[in-house]
């Protein structure tokens, strides 16, 4: 291993490469915004109506939350090539 | 059979377990560094999963949690579940290039990563002392609330002096002869235990209140489900925080422990959806209930919530719940205390004390302080200090605040050097410490991002004025991070 010389690229480090990355990174920017939001009383602030039994406030975190979580566990499927490369 | 009684024999029952776990976990354990620190690098995804979330959830998430959730409803829950989201994100973030360089380099504890790659013997004891500083007070919170715990549940039969000496002797034995492995497998029964509780107990609580306690309490209390009553910056702090969580020392070395990349990988996915589906919303499920069952608490006891719905409704069942909160406690304090060792041994005793100490001796003497660190937490927990909880509290923080920017340098940014990592490390630790321990939050903004905006001045202005490491020095980590993550070509 002492041979290999690797070379840094020259390009942005925290700008993902790929559109798929892109959209990831941009979507938990958003999710993060918005969670700000709705602390903030800017957006779903209101208890009624019930959604799915849920307060509506609630019932908003829940589904960004889950937005999230699925964007989260896609990474796993997007990211095949490099699992390939690890595993 | 009395209470107490059921109280003890399920706890016997519990720590026969997890001697038998650990006397397997001893009997597997080869006496080097990283086989006892590591468990020779060999976790698959199922057990990294479990002894991840077991680390991160401590006894905080039987007791402290469920009573905010109470106190504050869908604002402190939107906190919980939006840090519990973010975490295994940062699995993938950090965690892959952990492992991709503790693999590559044979790193044991944080110290190493950042000694090597700053080369900076000063940048390895600073960041083992931080790591220190953040991990023996959150031990011995997890002690001090244990101690308590069965003082409470055995109504005294068993005192807080004796409850906190069975933990720390039950802890000490595994870890000292398990090492490694008797932690993470007795984090797998430990958490395993603690999720399945959590839910039995989250849709039992909602069946006795006898329909959807969302509805009724949206209707006698409509203001729990006011988005904005954790304060913002509080909110954001307590995210900031928890979400940054595997910088922790003890999160940071689960990753050098990893079979391959792809474990982690897997591990990110099985915690991205245990953390917020199971372990945040049953708690606020819980949280909800007692609002509805266990009406008017306030300040201290909305943190016995859990204990008081059971001696209301299922007595007997308390000696079960008992155990698992002892579980979530048992397996944050087991992890912490072999990670506080190595950081001990590898990066101070072997380092400055013992130089000539080979790999069998290293981890003889790792041993050893588990020993005197599990020693010194009992008598120090003895005392029941008050600033102990503020210390605990304000040690994760601080930790997370620190080591953030000089992490960011080794895995992301070639262009950062030793001083604005050194420097960032002791203006962000020190600024986070200051801002609780003396002046206590100011102007009510929490001392984590007192320490992490303070932390990234300094980063950011050296950065830019300070030289950069040798480019051979970066090649070696960043171009070898670059062509294994995006697959480009070594030439």
């Amino acid at each position: 291993m002492s041979n290999e010389v690797y070379k840094i690229p020259n390009k942005p480090w925290w700008w993902p490469r790929s559109l798929k990355f892109k959209l990831v990174f941009i979507w938990m920017i958003v999710f993060f915004i918005l969670m700000n939001l709705v602390n903030l009383r800017i957006i779903a602030k209101s208890v009624f109506p019930l959604v799915l039994g849920l307060p509506f406030s609630l019932f908003f975190v829940f589904l960004i939350c889950l937005i999230s979580t699925i964007v989260i566990v896609g990474i796993y499927f997007v990211w095949k090539d490099f699992l390939k490369r690890v595993e | 059979m009395s209470i107490t009684a059921a109280v003890i024999l399920v706890f016997i029952f519990y720590v026969f377990l997890t001697f038998v776990i650990g006397y397997f976990g001893w009997k597997k354990t080869k006496l080097t560094p990283e086989d006892y620190f590591l468990a020779g690098r060999t976790l698959g995804p199922f057990v990294l999963s479990l002894t991840l979330i077991a680390t991160y959830a401590s006894m905080w998430t039987f007791l402290g949690a469920v009573g905010t959730n109470y106190r504050f409803g869908t604002s402190f829950m939107s906190c919980m579940i939006t840090y519990n989201v973010l975490w295994p994100l940062m699995i993938w973030i950090f965690g892959v290039r952990l492992w991709l360089l503790g693999s590559k380099f044979g790193y044991i504890t944080p110290s190493d990563m950042f000694a090597d790659y700053y080369q900076s013997e000063a940048m390895r004891i600073i960041v083992a002392i931080i790591g220190i500083i953040a991990l023996i007070p959150y031990m011995s919170i997890q002690l001090l609330g244990g101690g308590l715990a069965f003082e409470a549940a055995t109504g005294g039969v068993i005192p807080f002096w004796a409850g906190a000496l069975i933990m720390v002797v039950v802890i000490g034995l595994y870890t000292f002869f398990g090492g490694l492995r008797a932690v993470v497998w007795s984090d797998v029964l430990q958490g395993l235990f603690f999720l399945v509780v959590l839910l039995i107990l989250s849709i039992w609580a909602i069946k006795l209140t006898g329909g959807n306690p969302f509805r009724i309490i949206a209707e006698r209390h409509p203001e729990i489900f006011d988005p904005g009553r954790f304060k913002w910056p509080i909110w954001f702090a307590f995210i900031m925080t928890w979400a940054f969580s595997p910088l922790l020392p003890h999160m940071m070395q689960r990753t050098f422990m990893a079979k391959s990349g792809k474990t982690i990988a897997q591990s990110a996915v099985s915690v991205a959806i245990l953390s917020p589906w199971f372990q945040t919303v049953t708690v606020m499920l819980i949280g909800i209930s007692a609002l509805v069952l266990l009406p008017g608490l306030t300040g201290k006891a909305t943190d016995a919530i859990i204990p008081s719905l059971l001696a209301k409704y299922a007595p007997y069942v308390g000696a079960v719940i008992t155990s698992a909160a002892f579980a979530a406690g048992m397996s944050t304090l087991d992890s912490q205390l072999i990670s506080a060792s190595s950081l001990l041994t590898r990066d101070i005793w072997v380092k400055y004390i013992d130089k000539k100490a080979d790999a069998k001796r290293e981890t003889i003497i790792g041993k050893i302080f588990v020993l005197v660190v599990t020693v010194l937490m009992f008598f120090f927990v003895l005392t029941k200090p008050g600033f102990l909880v503020i210390l605990g509290t304000a040690g994760a923080g601080i930790c997370i605040a620190a080591y953030m920017f000089p992490t960011i340098g080794v895995l992301f940014w070639p262009r950062v050097g030793i001083t604005a990592a050194l420097w960032s490390l002791i203006v962000a630790g020190v600024v986070a410490f200051i801002t609780f321990a003396i002046w206590k939050f100011p102007l009510g903004i929490p001392n984590t991002l007192w320490g992490m905006g303070a932390g990234l001045i300094a980063f950011l202005i050296l950065t830019w004025t300070t030289k950069p490491l040798p480019y051979e020095q970066q090649e070696k980590f960043h171009g070898y991070l670059t062509s294994v993550i995006h697959g480009e070509k070594i030439e």
